[in-house]
């Protein structure tokens, strides 16, 4: 118990307490909270058991960055894992769960992975579970899991929703500090449309609740009025709460904005988190920068924090991290925290800095707090066991880092500590070219822009609040100007002298010599995270990893949930010492979408459930509902599979409508077929190139089977196309082809043969097609058309007419797929309805019945007709029997391709009809073999479509067969191995029914 | 990534579907041999920098584009109309159009 | 015309659902008696240009994405050399079909193929930016523009015509899908579905 909450200063509004629990134990905190300020005031220590070793964590940071403090928020469908503490903010009823531990977060049994210190180093699992051992891992993958990991997540559905939505500005400000908040203020007053988007609760950065003096008044109130200023402007949208996460092509961002995330449920109709792509013309980036750690033994110990976080929770949240505080620092920006703290009158017991001179504002401000100042020196070690009791400190010589003095021992209960800053250049490194090293500040800074962006202030290695708000003016503007908006002159508002990191000594380790590289005493952490060591990024040296790329992989340093914020500068600086080299020399690795994780639902928006896809319906579709149609998805569209009876399995109800389609009339809904409506005074000489087969002499009210090939020879796509008129056709394809058939034309009509005067156009939802099929079917039309001459002479097969259904305008073509006497019916869309009630009423006398896709399928495999599985883009005209449709006396497409050696290949396997000859169905997919072969046995070919044929009264199959057509008699297995599954089968000709033709002539 | 189409303005890439080399052409079913349509079917450049290639708008205006794309940067330098219409009036495009860098 | 079936019927009828205040959108469906879309051949544009204006009366737009309104026509021009007409004509199709001959253009019937709804109120645009890819701010699309591109995988015609209300038109197959998408992104803002109608 160190951290208590201050009698007076901060954010929170200490008029509006609100409970929360943690672990099941209630606190209370006030409005403005986050969890961490509240659990730090509530001087709650430990609030994780870390990655591997299950080593107590405490709060370590203020931000995003935070390593340690993860927690599980919220129960049941709503439980969230790994969410970072400090930037939860606190509402009435907050469920917070710590992670890693069991039974509990103060016992933990896997504690004592720490005594078995060595045998999770870097590369353990590697070097354990690879080559003779491998085996083991199985066994012990299900322990080590679970062992090593994060929170766990939920199984149940997310019972919020998410939504995604578009945003278009001529300037994007990413980052809501001093720097981005005067950006918008000086781009926004030109004109330019403008979107500040900041990943806090209010806008403001660094300069929330800070006592520093901006233009008239404090930094807050200043953040205010500039969050009120923007507010006011129609010309500018301001998104709080929101993670610019990517950077993408031509400007374009991906970001997330938490709308209720800081409420316990989300409201009526609000989603949980609503996605914005935006684009803008240029992109203004005010990330800020994050604190560095030091590294020295037991620096993971709670109550080690970074320096500004101690500041931050004094100032913003009126919570004193510790009752006796240290600081070990190597900069003077972080003297700021000194100041912080006795202004808040928090005891700071020593300030500890490697630097044999520091600043004198520093110096002044270490006085003035009644702190002892130990320049030329360092922390050595850490002590505590649940909480930091004392640190040892001692002389250091910078410039041979020895230190030979025996330690001195000082009791704190939180040290603060800083290592400097790294600028936040994720987004500007998404693109850019390689970082730009900058010696002063030992830190990277933005590379070359690859696209229109600038950044400004901390991001951009400008750490004081004056320079962010001259660079934030310049930014803006200058954006704005880009933009094609004249910005006139904002002046740079006064701002009190800070003190700034504008140097450091680069210290990177402080471990006493002898001791780097050899485990030292007590662990000394990189990667808080992933429970990376110093000593873990020397072994992987002395192993060869020695690329930073290898590096991070072989340790994963820096590749947990926090993605190194904290660790990537600490983890290239020790890799450069053991080599040798600079730190630029060693290089960075490039930051990759997204800065912070986002959660999956957020990236769906509304694409889920019922809506993960849209579905396509025809203009019957209610009408196949009330029949009680089992429906089935074919692409996005709904289709009929088959209309059950009661009782009924599916295959007894195809067979059923089959079988009545034979007997005596069905009616089948085909309007997902592709319609393209043709015109043009070359309509049929493009038609001509198109198809395989002849269009030129197709007369008026006549329809064509006509093949399409692919430029490589093989076959692409089938249809029937009807000739309405001289110059219009009415072309339809397969279901599946209908938009590439389309786009294909398109392309031939632009990129091949511009000169081809043709419109072509999707009418495949102008129409909807039924097809009435069965010996009856002549006289239940008969009864319902107004003005066609349905007699077989006046309406011959193929013949295509125009007329009227009892009043509705329609089409209709003498077409046959089943092989009964058969025509297509087609009519508006609207109507599609109508039409088809009526032909169901005049049906009834001869029990007309409604067919789906499965009788559709046994009435053509009955034909032996080709269909998608047939046509699979491997087959060529020849292969299905369709040989004689491929015409050799003009030119198409595909036809110079379609002679080549392997494509007339006698062996080539080809269409065949398959019998089954011991009365069990046939598996698609199934292999075709001989049947006392070799083992195992060589496939000669597979069975494409099966059914039960009621024809028949066999079960029938297609199949494409090596040399089919001179198998013909032969005795074969269709075998399905996956599923033990092995059929007798006959090969016979793929006409099983009614080879001439007869039943759909009549 | 934004494709200009000439018709609509800028629009994103999912809007397309992408229709492969723009610079290979198709050959005289006339006088064409073998080689001349497996060049023209199979053979593609596998190109760093500069590409000239079809895009297809079929979620817009449906016109087909050829489209001068920056494999290695994805900047799109130029698109134009294919076919009968490349003449056609095409849509003015805002001051946002110059990529420069600052 | 008892026989013709809207693909939103017993969606679409009248209702407010909004948690408080005012809803932030209007939704309506229109039935649309005839759209023709009209095709001219590139030596032929000024000819057919002339044959619509004749037939309906009304301008032709001036510019590609642009449209023209004459009482309830209105002509948009979705491509070059390609218009989309809309009136409440039902004997356009015949009309233009009769006014250009295959030299002249080719003429399609789309009457049956698309299904409008107008979209209106103070957050229309916000509504409609959760699916349209496109800046919708009035000076990147005036009024009477047209824009043609995709909502949730759905292909949407969206004619501007006023800077808070639209016409938008999807394919007939999609119409119930869009409006179960269209109510869920309004629900944010409230929404309130008027009778279906024609203008």
């Amino acid at each position: 118990m160190s951290g208590y909450r201050l009698t007076s200063g901060g954010l929170i509004d200490r008029s509006r307490p609100l409970t929360f629990t943690f672990d099941g134990k209630r606190y209370q905190g006030f409005a403005g909270d986050t969890l961490a300020s509240a659990l730090l005031a509530n001087g709650v220590d430990i609030l994780g058991r870390s990655f591997k070793y299950h080593r107590p964590r405490g709060l370590f940071s203020a931000g995003v960055e935070e390593p340690n403090a993860m927690v599980t928020l919220r129960s049941g469908a709503r439980t969230e894992p790994n969410c970072k503490a400090p930037v939860v903010e606190l509402f009435e009823g907050l469920e917070a769960r710590s992670q890693n531990r069991w039974p509990s977060l103060g016992f933990d049994i896997m504690a004592v992975n720490g005594l078995a210190g060595p045998l999770f180093s870097a590369g353990f699992y590697y070097k354990t579970f690879m080559g003779p051992t491998r085996k083991a891992w199985m066994l012990y993958e299900h322990f080590i899991r679970k062992a090593a990991g994060m929170g766990a997540g939920t199984q149940l559905a997310d019972p919020d929703h998410y939504e995604e939505t578009n945003a278009f500005c001529d300037v994007l400000i990413a980052g809501g500090g001093p720097a981005g908040l005067m950006s918008a203020l000086a781009a926004a007053q030109s004109g330019a449309r403008v979107v500040l988007a900041d990943d806090q609760m209010e806008m403001g950065g660094s300069l929330r609740g800070t006592p520093l003096t901006v233009g008239e008044t404090d930094g807050d109130a200043w953040c205010r009025s500039a969050v009120a200023v923007l507010s006011m402007l129609p010309n500018v949208t301001l998104l709080p709460r929101t993670t610019v996460y990517g950077y993408y092509d031509d400007n374009t961002f991906g970001a997330v904005e938490r709308v209720a995330d800081h409420l316990p449920v989300p409201g009526e109709a609000m989603p949980r988190q609503r996605h914005w792509t935006i684009r803008a013309t240029r992109l203004v980036i005010a990330a800020g920068a994050i604190e560095r750690p030091l590294i020295f033994a037991g620096n993971d110990k709670p109550g080690v924090m970074l320096a500004d976080a101690v500041r931050v929770y004094a100032e913003r949240y009126g919570v004193a991290a510790g009752q006796r505080v240290a600081l070990f620092a190597n900069n003077d920006g972080a003297y700021r925290t000194v100041e912080a703290l006795a202004q808040a009158g928090v005891t700071v017991v020593a300030v500890i800095d490697p630097r044999p001179d520091i600043g004198a504002r520093a110096e002044a401000t270490v006085e003035a707090s009644g702190a002892e100042l130990l320049t030329g020196q360092v922390v050595t070690s850490a002590r505590g066991g649940r909480r930091l009791t004392a640190i040892e400190v001692t002389p250091f010589d910078p410039a041979s880092g020895v230190q030979d003095a025996l330690p001195r021992s000082i009791a704190v209960d939180c040290l603060a500590v800083s290592g400097g800053w790294t600028p936040t250049i994720h987004l500007a490194s998404q693109a850019s070219g390689p970082a730009r090293w900058n010696e002063d500040l030992a830190a990277f800074l933005p590379g070359d822009p690859l696209q229109p962006w600038q950044a400004v202030g901390a991001c951009n290695g400008e750490f004081s609040t004056a320079a962010c708000l001259a660079a934030g003016i310049q930014a803006g503007a200058e954006a704005a100007r880009a933009c094609g908006f004249t910005p006139s002159p904002i002046s740079v508002p006064a701002v009190d002298a800070e003190i700034v990191c504008d140097s450091i000594l680069p210290l990177w380790d402080a471990r006493p010599a002898g001791h780097k590289g050899a485990g030292g005493k007590g662990k000394a952490f990189v990667d808080l995270q992933h429970d990376v060591t110093a000593s873990d990024v020397s072994l992987a040296h002395r192993e060869g990893f020695r690329s930073v790329e290898h590096l991070k992989r072989y340790t994963t340093l820096g590749m947990a949930t926090d993605q190194g914020k904290t660790s990537n500068m600490a983890g290239l600086a020790l890799m450069a010492h053991e080599r040798g080299l600079t730190i630029p020399e060693v290089g960075t690795t490039r930051f990759r979408p997204p800065y912070t994780p986002i959660a999956l639902g957020a990236l769906a928006g509304q694409a889920r459930g019922a809506h993960f896809r849209p579905l396509r319906r025809t203009p019957m579709h209610d009408w196949h509902l009330t029949a009680g149609a089992d429906m089935m998805e074919v692409g996005l569209w709904q289709r009929p599979r088959v209309y059950r009876r009661d009782g009924e399995s599916v295959e007894q109800a195809y067979i059923r409508e089959a079988r009545q389609v034979r007997q005596s009339v069905g009616i089948v809904d085909v309007s997902t077929l592709g319609k393209i409506d043709v015109q043009g005074p070359d309509a049929a000489e493009f038609l001509n190139r198109v198809y395989s087969n002849g269009f030129l002499k197709l007369p008026e009210g006549k329809a064509r089977y006509g093949l399409m090939l692919r430029e490589d020879g093989f076959l692409w796509d089938d249809g029937t196309t009807w000739r309405l008129g001289k110059h219009r056709f009415l072309m339809t394809t397969t279901t599946a082809n209908a938009a590439t058939v389309l786009a294909q034309l398109e392309f031939l009509l632009a990129a091949v043969w511009p000169t081809l005067k043709v419109a072509v156009t999707s009418v495949s939802e102008q129409w909807a097609a039924m097809a009435v099929s069965g010996p009856k079917t002549r006289e239940v039309l008969a009864a319902v058309l107004d003005d066609i001459d349905m007699s077989n002479e006046a309406f011959p097969f193929m013949g295509v007419r125009e007329g009227h259904l009892d009043g509705v305008p329609v089409l209709v073509a003498r077409l046959s797929f089943s092989g009964e006497l058969a025509y297509e019916v087609y009519c508006g869309a609207h109507c599609g309805d109508a039409v088809w009630r009526k032909i169901m009423a005049a049906g009834a006398a001869h029990d007309i019945v409604a067919y789906g896709l499965e009788a559709l399928g046994t009435l053509r495999i009955e034909k032996g007709h080709v269909a998608g599985p047939e046509l699979d883009g491997r087959t060529t005209a020849e292969d299905l029997g369709l040989g004689g449709m491929a015409s050799r006396k003009k030119d198409y497409i595909g036809s110079a391709m379609m002679d080549r050696k392997g494509l007339v290949d006698e062996n080539r396997m080809k269409l065949v009809g398959l019998i089954s000859r011991d009365g069990q169905p046939v598996r698609s997919g199934s292999h075709l073999v001989l049947a006392n072969g070799e083992s195992p046995p060589r496939s000669l070919g597979h069975v494409t479509s099966s059914t039960y044929s009621p024809a028949l009264e066999k079960y029938i199959a297609l199949g494409l067969l090596e040399d089919g057509p001179n198998r013909i008699g032969e005795a074969l297995v269709a075998t399905y191995p996956l599923k033990g599954h092995n059929v007798d089968v006959e090969v016979v000709s793929s006409h099983f029914f009614d080879p001439e033709g007869r039943r759909m002539h009549v | 990534m934004l494709i200009p189409c000439p018709h609509c303005g800028p629009r994103d890439v999912g809007e397309f579907t992408y229709g492969g080399d723009a610079t290979k052409e198709r050959p005289d079913p006339g006088s064409a041999g073998a080689a001349d349509w497996c060049d023209y079917v199979f053979q593609r450049e596998n190109l760093r920098g500069t590409h000239l290639e079809y895009w297809h708008h079929a979620q817009g205006c449906r016109l087909w584009l050829r489209v001068r794309r920056d494999t290695v940067t994805h900047k799109i330098e130029a698109a134009e109309i294919v076919g009968p219409w490349a003449a056609a009036t095409v849509r003015e495009t805002g001051n946002d159009e110059g990529q420069d860098v600052a | 015309m008892s026989d013709l079936l809207s693909p939103l019927k017993g969606h679409s009828d009248p209702r407010v659902v909004a948690s408080q205040g005012d809803p932030g959108v209007v939704s309506m469906e229109r039935r649309i008696v005839s759209l023709v879309q009209v095709t001219a051949w590139p030596d032929t544009l000024a000819q057919v240009e002339q044959a619509v204006a004749t037939v309906t009366h009304c301008a032709m737009p001036e510019r590609p994405s642009g449209s023209t309104a004459r009482d309830a026509t209105a002509i948009m021009a979705v491509g070059p050399g390609r218009y989309l007409i809309e009136s409440d004509d039902p004997g356009l199709p015949t009309k233009l079909t009769t006014a250009i001959g295959a030299d002249l253009g080719a003429v399609t019937d789309l009457s049956h193929a698309r299904s409008a709804v107008r979209i209106s109120g103070p957050k229309a645009t916000w509504v409609l930016s959760k699916g349209l890819a496109i800046d919708l701010h009035p000076k990147a699309f005036p009024s009477l523009d047209v824009a043609q591109s995709a909502i949730h995988e759905v292909g949407v015609l969206a004619r501007r015509l006023s800077e808070d209300s639209f016409d938008l038109y999807v394919f007939r197959g999609f119409a119930l899908s869009f409006w179960e998408w269209l109510t869920e992104a309004a629900a944010e803002t409230g929404y309130r579905i008027d009778p279906p109608g024609s203008a």
